[in-house]
Formats: C-alpha cells, sequence, structure tokens
C-alpha cells in the first residue's frame, strides 16, 4: 500500500482542498433544511412575507454556494484521481521498459494490459468516487446527527434505529450481490469460452455433423446465464425493497411519534420537517456506502496487482553495470555455456554446454532443426538472456561486466520475426537512433534490398505501417528490421534467420551485398535455409543444445554429416518446386 | 480487453427499422410485458398518493391538533409504500425477465446461424468479431430492457400524473415548477451532448494508450535492444497527457452537470416556498399543500433528468443489434438441397471428376483433379506442402463447393445430397484433433450425446487408447485442458481415432499427423491407425512411410494436379516426383528403403500445428509459452 500513500501525499493539495470544499458544502447542505424549519415556524407565526422573502434568497444564495462549491470538490478530488491513473500508468510503463525478457516470457500480454487498464480503472474509483464518498458520508453523518439531536434528541434515537440494521443489511447484502454477480459473469465467461471453442473448431463441428449438439451445448449454458442473471436481479430487487421499507419504516416512526409531539405542542411543525429532510439526506449515502465498500476492496486489490509489477527489478547483471565501456572490436568467447528457460518447466537446458571462439570480423553460420538452441544462442549473445558469469565474453570482458545497454547498441539483431511498429518504414528503420539522416535510412534500406518494394509502396520510406497502415509481406517486414539493424552498423550482427521468408534469389543478393558491407566486422547468420551459410567463414551444428559440427561450410560439405544431408534435402526440396 | 475498434462510436442514431426486426423476438414475452406494464401504473399511483397522505396529514392533524384519525393515515401511507415497493419488486423482476429471455432467444438463433455457415466464412471472419457477436453485443440489450424501455414509458406516465396532480392542488404555485422544467430540460440537454462528446473522446484516447500499450508490449525486446526506452516513455507519457486531460474535461462537465442541476431543484424549492408562503397568507394555500407540493416537485425533476440519458443506452443497443442481425442475414452458400431425401449408407464409392478449385480468384489450388476410390479401398495422397492435398478433405466433406467439376459419393453429386448425410458416411481426422475443454470421454464423443459409455469406451480400446485413459487420475472422466494441453501429441491423435471410430464410418478420410512421437507410442498409432481403416474406403494424406507403402494406391499430387498414380514400388521404379519426394521426406536419395521411419535430423518439415506454438514463443529467444508446454502434465 506504498503506493496509495505515495498517491495521496503527491495530490495533498488537492485532496486538502477537496474535502474541505466538501465539508463547506455539507455545511450549507444541512443549513436548508434548517431555513426551511426557520421559514415555516415564521409563517405558521404568522410572520410578514417579507421575512419569507429573505430567507427564500439565503436558500437560493445557498444553493447557488452549494453549486459552485460542490463543483470545486469534484473538480479536486475527481482529478486528483485522474491525475493518480497517469502518474501511475506512466510508472507501470516505465517499469516495462526496464524489465527484461523472463519477465515477458512469464506473464502474458493481455495480462500486463488488464493491469495497466482494467486494474487502473478500479483505482480511478478508489481514489475519485469512492474517496469522495466515503468522506461525504463522514461528514454527512457526524453533523446531520448532531443536528437531528439538537432538534429532538429522542425523535433522532427513534430514527437511527433502524440504521444500524440498514447498515448491516447492506454489507450483507452487498457481499451477498457480489458472489452472485461473480456467478453471473463466471456463466458469460463460460458462453464465452464455448463460443471461442466453438468457433475455432468449426472446421471439426462441421466435419462431424455436430452443429445440433454443439447448439444445444451452447443453449444450455445460455439459459445458465439467464437463469443467474435473474437470481441476481432478484436479490437485487429484494435489496432495494428492503432498503426502501427501512427507510420508509424509520420516516413513519418519526411520523407517529414527531405527530405526537408536535400535536403536544412539544415540538414544532417545521422543525418535524427539517427533522424529515436530515433523514432523507441520510438515507441515500447509508444506501451508497455498501457500494463504496466495494470500490475500496477493488481498488485495494487493482493497487496489490499493480505494485507487483511495479516491485520486479530486471535480473540481468548488466541492467546494474554503471558507466561506459569501448566499443567492440568483435572477438567473441563463449566458454562452457549452459542456459535453460526460465520456467521451461521441462528441466531440460536449450543451451548444454557450448565452447565458441570468434576472432573479430569473422562470419560464422549457425544452423539447427527447430528447438536445436539457435534462437536461445541469438538472444544471449545480445544481452536478453541471464547467463552465469565467465560463459561469454566480448573482447575478454565479460558480459555480465558490461552495461546491458553498451551490449545492445554493440550487437544489432536481425529478428525471426519483422516486428514493426505503426509508424512510417522510416521509423521503423531509425527506430535506435531517430536522428539519423534521410540519406542513410535510405541507404540502409537499399542495402537490405528495400529499394524495388519502396519504389512500389504510395508514399515510399514515409508509408504507415502496421495496425491501421499497410500490411507488409514477411519477408517485406524482415528487410524492414535488416535495414534497421544495419543503420547502426555495428561491431558485431546476429541474423536469426531473417531472410527465411525473402525469397531465395533476393535473399542471395542481399548476403551479397551485406559481405561487402560487412567485410572485417563479425556477423552471426543464423539459419534454417544452409544456402544462407554457404560463405560464412565457419558454420556450427546445433542439435539439442549442442555443437555437433563445426568447421568451413566445404569441410561440412564433403564429411556427409548432418549439414551435407540437410543441405542435400533442401536441393531436393527446391528443385521440386520449380518442377 | 476493452481494445475493441467495433466500439468507436459513430454517433448516428439508428433505424427504428432495427427496432421493427426485435418485434418478433418481444411477441412471445407479450404477457410479460403487459403485466410489467400494469404493474408500472401501480408502482406509479402508489409513489403519487405519498406526498397527498403527508399533506392531509399535516392540514388536518398536526395543525389543528387532531390525533383522531391520524393512526389510520400512517397505516394508509405504509400501505402505500408497501404497495409502491413490492409492485416496483414485481415490475422490474419482469422486464428484467423480458430482458434475459430475449437475449437468451436471440443469442441461440446467433449461434444456431454461425453453426450453419460456410467454411469460407470463418477464413474471412477472426474468431474474436464473431465471438463478440454472440456475447458482448447481444449482451447490450439487456441495459435497454432494465433501464431503457421502461424507464421511458414510467417516465413519461410518471411525469403527465405529476402535471395533474399539481396543477390540481394549486395551479398558480404549479406555473412555478412547470416554468423550471423547460430550464432543467434544456440544461440536461446542453450539457448531456457535451458530456456524451467528452466521453467519447475519453474512450478514443484510452482505445489509443490501448493500441501503443499492446504494441509496445509485443515490441518490448526490439525496444530494448535499440535503447529507444527513453523515447518511448515520452511518447507513451504524451498519449498518457492526452487521455487525461480528455478525462479532466469529462470530471468537468460531468461536476458542472450535476451542480447544476442541483441547483436548479433547489432554486424552484427556494421559488415555490416564497410564492408559496405568500400565498399562505393571503389565506388562499394550506400549509400541507405546500408540503406536498414540495415533494410532488421533486419527483417531478427526477424523471426529466433521466430522460435524456435514454438516448445513449439506445444508441449503444442499436449499433450493437445492427452487427447482430447483420450477422442474422448472411446468408451460407453451402446448404443442404431443397428436398433432399436421405439415401440409405453409402456403398463408399469416391470420385473426384475434374475438379478445379481456389480459395482465392486467379490462384487455384486443384487444377482438374480427377480419380476414384472403390469402395473399401485404401489410397495414399502425397506430395510437397502447398500440393492441394488437404484442399481434397475439404471437398470431400463438402466445406467448399469444386469450382468447376464435381465430387461425388455413389456416382451422386454432393450437391445433391444432404449435408449431414455426407458427413456421416465420411468421417474426417485431421492433424490437430482439436480437443475441446471437458472429459476424455465427452471428446471421444464429440458432442454426440446420444453416444453410450460402453461405445466411447469400446471404441478407444479399439485403438488403443484405453490403456493411457486408464492410467489418468479420472480415467474417462479425467478432465481436458484447453486444446488438450495436458495430454501429449500421441495421446492427442490417439483420442482422434477413437472418435472417429466411434462414428462407424463407411468412408474415412485422414489427414495424417506429422508430429514426432517416441517409438512405443509410434507403434500403437500405427496399430490403431491398421484397425480404424479396416474396411473402409479410406482417403489418407500420408506422411508416414509405412502408411503409404500400405496403401493399395498413392496418388501423388503436385502443383494442385495429380500428376503419377501407382503402388510405391512402381512409383519409387517409375523415378518421377514420387522418388524425389520419397528421397526428401526419408533421406534416401537412391530411393532405397532404409529401416526407421524418420531421420535424425528433421529440420525441413513445414512447423505443423503442434510445433507452432513452441516456435512462436522461441522467436526472439522468448522461453516457450508457459501454457503451450505440450508435455503431459
Amino acid at each position: 500500500m506504498n503506493l496509495v500513500r505515495r498517491c495521496l501525499s503527491r495530490h495533498r493539495r488537492e485532496f486538502t482542498l477537496g474535502f474541505l470544499c466538501l465539508l463547506a458544502t455539507n455545511a450549507l447542505t444541512l443549513a436548508i433544511p434548517w431555513l426551511l424549519k426557520v421559514a415555516v415556524e415564521r409563517l405558521g407565526a404568522g410572520a410578514p412575507w417579507r421575512s419569507i422573502g429573505w430567507l427564500a434568497a439565503a436558500m437560493a444564495g445557498a444553493a447557488g454556494a452549494i453549486a459552485f462549491i460542490r463543483i470545486r470538490s469534484r473538480l479536486y478530488v475527481l482529478g486528483a484521481s485522474r491525475r493518480i491513473v497517469f502518474d501511475i500508468r506512466n510508472e507501470i510503463f516505465d517499469r516495462l521498459t526496464r524489465l527484461p525478457a523472463s519477465f515477458y516470457g512469464r506473464m502474458r500480454t493481455g495480462e500486463i494490459m488488464s493491469r495497466a487498464v482494467n486494474d487502473l480503472l478500479l483505482v480511478r474509483s478508489l481514489f475519485g468516487p469512492g474517496l469522495l464518498s466515503l468522506v461525504n458520508v463522514a461528514f454527512l453523518y457526524t453533523a446531520g446527527l448532531a443536528l437531528m439531536v439538537v432538534l429532538d434528541p429522542g425523535l433522532t434515537l427513534t430514527a437511527v434505529l433502524p440504521y444500524p440494521l440498514l447498515l448491516y443489511g447492506v454489507a450483507r447484502a452487498s457481499r451477498f450481490i457480489h458472489s452472485r454477480s461473480n456467478a453471473t459473469q463466471d456463466a458469460l465467461a463460460d458462453i464465452s469460452n464455448k463460443a471461442q471453442e466453438n468457433l475455432s473448431g468449426i472446421i471439426m463441428v462441421k466435419a462431424y455433423a455436430r452443429e445440433d449438439n454443439e447448439v444445444e451445448a451452447f443453449g444450455s449454458l445460455a439459459s445458465e446465464y439467464r437463469r443467474r442473471s435473474l437470481a441476481l436481479a432478484r436479490s437485487r430487487g429484494w435489496i432495494v425493497t428492503l432498503m426502501g421499507a427501512l427507510s420508509h419504516a424509520s420516516t413513519l416512526a418519526v411520523f407517529w411519534i414527531g405527530g405526537r409531539h408536535v400535536v403536544q405542542g412539544r415540538l414544532s411543525v417545521g422543525a418535524l420537517i427539517a427533522f424529515l429532510a436530515y433523514l432523507a439526506l441520510l438515507t441515500g449515502p447509508t444506501i451508497m456506502m455498501g457500494w463504496v465498500v466495494g470500490v475500496l476492496q477493488r481498488g485495494a486489490g487493482a493497487i496489490r496487482r499493480i505494485e507487483e509489477i511495479l516491485g520486479i527489478e530486471s535480473d540481468l547483471p548488466g541492467d546494474r553495470v554503471e558507466g561506459t565501456a569501448a566499443p567492440f572490436r568483435g572477438a567473441v568467447s563463449i566458454r562452457g555455456l549452459r542456459f535453460a528457460f526460465p520456467g521451461s518447466g521441462t528441466g531440460r537446458p536449450a543451451i548444454d554446454g557450448i565452447d565458441l571462439e570468434v576472432e573479430a570480423g569473422a562470419t560464422i553460420g549457425v544452423v539447427g532443426r527447430v528447438g536445436a538452441g539457435k534462437s536461445a544462442l541469438v538472444g544471449i549473445l545480445t544481452g536478453i538472456h541471464r547467463i552465469p558469469d565467465g560463459t561469454l565474453a566480448f573482447d575478454g570482458i565479460d558480459l555480465n561486466a558490461l552495461p546491458t545497454r553498451h551490449v545492445r547498441a554493440q550487437v544489432g539483431l536481425v529478428p525471426q520475426e519483422g516486428f514493426l511498429f505503426s509508424r512510417s518504414i522510416a521509423e521503423n528503420i531509425a527506430l535506435g537512433d531517430p536522428e539519423a539522416e534521410r540519406a542513410r535510412i535510405e541507404a540502409a534500406a537499399i542495402l537490405a534490398g528495400l529499394d524495388r518494394d519502396l519504389s512500389d509502396l504510395p508514399e515510399g520510406l514515409d508509408t504507415r505501417v502496421g495496425e491501421r497502415g499497410l500490411t507488409l509481406s514477411g519477408g517485406q517486414r524482415q528487410r524492414v528490421a535488416l535495414a534497421r539493424a544495419l543503420l547502426a552498423d555495428p561491431p558485431i550482427l546476429v541474423l536469426d534467420d531473417a531472410l527465411a521468408s525473402v525469397d531465395a534469389d533476393t535473399a542471395e543478393t542481399i548476403l551479397t551485398r551485406l559481405r561487402s558491407v560487412r567485410q572485417g566486422r563479425t556477423t552471426f547468420i543464423v539459419a534454417h535455409r544452409m544456402a544462407t551459410v554457404l560463405h560464412a567463414d565457419r558454420v556450427v551444428v546445433l542439435d539439442n543444445g549442442r555443437i555437433v559440427e563445426s568447421g568451413s561450410p566445404r569441410e561440412l560439405m564433403d564429411s556427409d554429416g548432418p549439414f551435407a544431408r540437410m543441405h542435400h534435402q533442401q536441393q531436393i526440396e527446391q528443385e521440386l518446386e520449380t518442377l | 480487453m476493452t481494445t475493441s475498434h467495433e466500439d468507436d462510436p459513430g454517433g448516428k442514431p439508428r433505424d427504428l427499422r432495427l427496432a421493427l426486426r426485435l418485434l418478433p423476438f418481444l411477441a412471445s414475452q407479450v404477457r410479460l410485458i403487459a403485466v410489467s406494464v400494469a404493474l408500472l401504473f401501480v408502482v406509479t399511483g402508489a409513489g403519487l398518493v405519498q406526498p397527498y397522505l403527508f399533506k392531509v396529514l399535516i392540514d388536518d392533524h398536526l395543525l389543528r391538533g387532531e390525533t383522531r384519525g391520524l393512526a389510520g393515515l400512517v397505516l394508509l401511507y405504509m400501505a402505500a409504500a408497501a404497495v409502491e415497493l413490492g409492485a416496483r419488486y414485481g415490475q422490474i423482476y419482469l422486464m428484467e425477465r423480458t430482458g434475459q429471455n430475449v437475449i437468451l432467444a436471440l443469442r441461440r438463433r446467433a449461434f444456431a446461424h454461425l453453426q450453419g455457415l460456410d467454411a469460407a466464412y470463418f477464413d474471412r471472419h477472426p474468431v474474436g468479431r464473431l465471438m463478440t457477436r454472440v456475447t458482448t453485443d447481444i449482451e447490450s440489450l439487456a441495459d435497454l430492457f432494465s433501464s431503457g424501455v421502461v424507464t421511458l414509458l414510467g417516465d413519461t406516465v410518471k411525469l403527465l400524473a405529476i402535471v395533474v396532480i399539481l396543477w390540481w392542488l394549486d395551479p398558480h404555485l404549479a406555473t412555478v415548477t412547470f416554468a423550471m422544467a423547460p430550464v432543467l430540460f434544456g440544461i440536461s440537454a446542453l450539457f448531456r451532448g457535451r458530456i456524451r462528446e467528452a466521453y467519447r473522446e475519453a474512450r478514443r484516447r484510452i482505445a489509443r494508450i490501448n493500441v501503443r500499450l499492446q504494441e509496445s508490449i509485443s515490441g518490448m525486446l526490439i525496444i530494448q535492444l535499440f535503447r529507444r526506452e527513453g523515447m518511448e516513455r515520452r511518447e507513451f507519457e504524451a498519449i498518457n497527457r492526452d487521455h487525461r486531460d480528455a478525462e479532466l474535461h469529462t470530471v468537468k462537465y460531468e461536476s458542472s452537470f450535476s451542480a447544476f442541476i442541483e441547483l436548479v431543484g433547489t432554486l424552484a424549492t427556494a421559488m415555490i416556498l416564497a410564492y408559496g408562503g405568500w400565498r399562505i397568507l393571503a389565506g388562499v394555500l394550506t400549509f400541507g399543500t405546500l408540503a406536498a407540493f414540495l415533494e410532488y416537485t421533486t419527483r417531478f425533476f427526477a424523471p426529466i433528468r433521466d430522460l435524456s440519458g435514454f438516448y445513449a443506452v439506445l444508441q449503444a443497443a442499436m449499433a450493437s443489434l445492427e452487427r447482430v442481425f447483420e450477422l442474422l442475414d448472411t446468408r451460407p452458400t453451402i446448404s443442404s438441397p431443397a428436398q433432399a431425401s436421405s439415401p440409405g449408407p453409402t456403398g463408399g464409392r469416391v470420385e473426384f471428376d475434374s475438379v478445379g478449385f481456389a480459395y482465392r480468384p486467379g490462384v487455384p489450388v486443384l487444377r482438374d483433379v480427377s480419380f476414384r476410390i472403390d469402395p473399401g479401398e485404401r489410397v495414399a495422397v502425397v506430395g510437397a506442402t502447398g500440393a492441394g492435398k488437404t484442399t481434397l478433405v475439404r471437398l470431400l466433406i463438402r466445406l467448399y463447393d469444386p469450382d468447376s467439376g464435381a465430387v461425388r459419393i455413389d456416382g451422386r453429386d454432393l450437391r445433391e445430397l444432404p449435408l449431414p448425410w455426407i458427413r456421416r458416411q465420411v468421417t474426417t481426422v485431421l492433424q490437430d484433433p482439436f480437443l475441446v475443454s471437458g472429459t476424455i470421454a465427452g471428446n471421444i464423443a464429440f458432442g454426440n450425446t446420444a453416444l453410450s459409455r460402453d461405445r466411447i469406451e469400446a471404441a478407444a480400446r479399439r485403438v488403443h487408447a484405453d490403456e493411457f485413459i486408464r492410467r489418468l487420475p479420472q480415467g474417462y472422466d479425467d478432465t481436458v485442458r484447453e486444446r488438450g494441453g495436458n495430454l501429449s501429441s500421441g495421446e492427442k491423435q490417439l483420442i482422434g481415432f477413437a472418435r472417429a471410430l466411434a462414428c462407424d464410418p463407411r468412408i474415412l478420410v485422414l489427414d495424417e499427423a506429422t508430429s514426432h512421437v517416441d517409438v512405443a507410442t509410434e507403434a500403437l498409432i500405427q496399430e490403431a491407425l491398421g484397425t480404424l481403416l479396416r474396411g473402409r474406403t479410406a482417403l489418407i494424406i500420408a506422411h508416414r512411410l509405412s502408411t503409404i507403402i500400405g496403401a493399395d494406391r498413392i496418388l501423388v499430387m503436385h502443383h494442385g494436379r495429380v500428376v503419377e498414380e501407382g503402388t510405391h514400388g512402381a512409383l519409387v521404379a517409375q523415378g518421377g516426383i514420387y522418388a524425389r519426394l520419397y528421397a526428401l521426406q526419408f533421406g534416401t536419395a537412391d530411393g532405397v528403403v532404409r529401416p526407421g521411419p524418420e531421420t535424425d535430423l528433421e529440420g525441413l518439415e513445414p512447423a505443423t500445428d503442434d510445433d507452432a506454438g513452441g516456435a512462436a514463443g522461441s522467436a526472439m529467444g522468448l522461453p516457450p509459452d508457459p501454457d503451450a508446454d505440450p508435455t503431459p502434465a
């Protein structure tokens, strides 16, 4: 609940002013029945109309003041709740940008989104209407009860007699309603899941001609939902009715006893009317309390979930290394590297003991089937995963002793999935260097083989892509990602199967261009397609997290090992395609 | 998630036509509606009599010091309150019931309609959007019933009644109240429009936050790799600030609105009090009447305030209804012929006659495909990915119609046969058995409630699934997680076999799974396959060497055509495409059959559905999706 304290203290001024305004409106609101009482009493006593006129004017004035101050109080408190949401959302985003891959592997996008969106709505209700109502009720109760006691202590006792019952009832009922409403939501979720399952497997449903059974099954879920909705409606109805009955009972008791007091001359008619007005003021907030308690509870839950995210720290040692380091020359040394994805369950390491020395400027091909450990190796080289000290060094300096941001500046990555943000292509290419001049962006695009595609696009480099923009093909996306990495011209470049969706001829052209610009700089080419690594200085074949074959492409081709077999198969495959 | 582009508020008032289309659904609810409306009058009446009793109490008793009849009056008041509360409960409940009945009917109708739509329709429409139709869209009708329709009616009735009463009590004083009404209505109308617009803007901006968040979270590793965190934070803060400002706008309007409404109410009270006081002094008004008058005035203002809120509810419901009816208006192009009589069980002869087909115009998938499968014959189809193999299956169970040529069973064009008949004669086993949440037994029955437990277990026994099922904690009643997350791929296949066998079809179509299983399971699957195929006409999209060799005939598909046909030996000898494919799949360039179904390095087969979860998770070096872990728990 650290967060709550921080939010409250950061907006101390707004909350203080807001609550002061609230106090003022309540005082004025309570004054109106009092004025009413005085007016009625004077009328009864035959006072001149003029004095009543003044009272009416005073009431109008009070009403105006109430309106004005109430607006202020709501602006302060509700405004603060919006500002708090703004602050927390920024904090969440800030934290998200600092969390490592292990976090994103653990928590799904939907879950994170739900905290940054749905949970914040609950926080908003907590600090806005929740807090406002809570304070309001407290004020009204204290002042209202005090005034009622002044008017007639005995009558007050009678009037508030049902209130403990009312409060207790509201609390019990709101819990009951809450559980029934959860049950209804569950039933709706069942409907949703059924629809999702059915629609995803609609082909199977059709193939087995089970449409009628499905309609039947869905229908019974929908009926269950109807049943629960109606049960919820019934309990809501009962509660409203009971509350109404209790507050009527209270009013009647006041009539009954107060009426006698008036007749006996112990109480003026005006005081009775004022009394009833106060009573009416208390009924609403009492019924509100059930709702307020719910809002506070749900808000507290949301805050716990948000604090959970805000409390996570990056597990990468490099994130805690301060200062800067020299640019890499490009030598990479891997010794006895082992790595398992956190929480992968099976316990089988993705990298199971790798030794690899790469001299600066070399081009290394990495091949192997799906799950051989290629992607894990790529993640490790780019400083995404946490690995033990002494297993990976750049130019002889251990990875864990280098600032992560420095490693990422020095090791460029072209990932398998060409992930594009919904911006222009130029902005996507200049992602790591927003200041890059146009000419450099264009050069990178040409290098990545995007030139022809760009001239076909409506606005060339300025074409918007992604959501609400143009959809690029897989191959085009990969080449934009390639251009993005090439723009920085990093000392070490890792291509993670980056040309898989690009057709063979274009891939060949791009590789040829790359060879000339990457002269003297270290490049890792991780590939599925063997042809891609045929020009590498050295190729390592991974299987089950180990290097099973290593050597120059020529040597491997001649050895009749896994590399030669895979290459042969791919040749046949390609041959078949062209038949 | 609230990121829906569909709830982007269009703001156009919907046609009355839509509301009219709801009428058939309302027709069956006429009695509920009638009772509810009748109760509404009772509620209004009992509610309005209370202030009058109040007036009598003050004028005739309190001011005169008259205690006689006081008890009666209080009892009367109590009775009125009780009647009002009771009737209101009944009225609200009945209306809610009406709404739920309509929702249930509409939901069933929409779901049933979806079941009948073409496979092609589902290719075009994402599951998420279709789900919204049967869930949220229909749900929005609930508001219309629980508040909208009746509120409108109730408010109108109440307003009219109060006008009459006020006039009857004191026409002069009534003019004061009536004079405030347009002011109140004007303020409501003025503010409601702005408030609605402000909320719409806030929703638009939160949608932008959602889109941005979603994108940033998915691309966070790229952001970090390119050290763009600071820039992203600044940009996010800007979007976030825009949203906050829009929110503050809504707060401003909302706060002012409620305060103004209150102000008008208090002012009206003050004016009535002043004018009423003067009239009391003049002796033309009683004190009790004034008190009653104030009470009626409060009740008069409430509905005016609510009335303007009704429009927003109506608008949202109409937008949703439009989408639901649009779905109901979609007609399937593939359906049973009008007067199709169900023929008896099929003899089991299948024929493709010069079949041509394209999913998208201009990109043919099948070209002039002709072949015949005789009753009891087992035919294997082989070919590279994209050769059109799966499409054969889809056409044979008439998920799609061929663009040219015809598919026949027993010599009759599928288009002349009832759809359920076709799909009962031809049972399909797909690569992904598509397990649904529920029990193992339920997955074998796959919705066929008529299937007895004995037959379910018998089917499982015959395909050797019984052994592993019995080992599960709850056996046949063990729960299957979504998409069979707690079962291995071999186990899932066996369940798929049992499901097919339980249908006991004459014709079987099998898309053999390519996922890798251990040697023992592989042997089980081979045996189970033998049982499944025995005595049936079979079309198999084959991936396993043993299946191909065991077939009576092999069809080789290439670029949408059948290019070779014959037995394994003949085709290998022929040295054509089959010989190459064979070498490709089984690692023998020379065409010599080597023992063992797989090579040790299988890098070529494109990722199947089973692999896809893992592959997507490991893209970008992310650890595998925790929930997609295929290892049995």
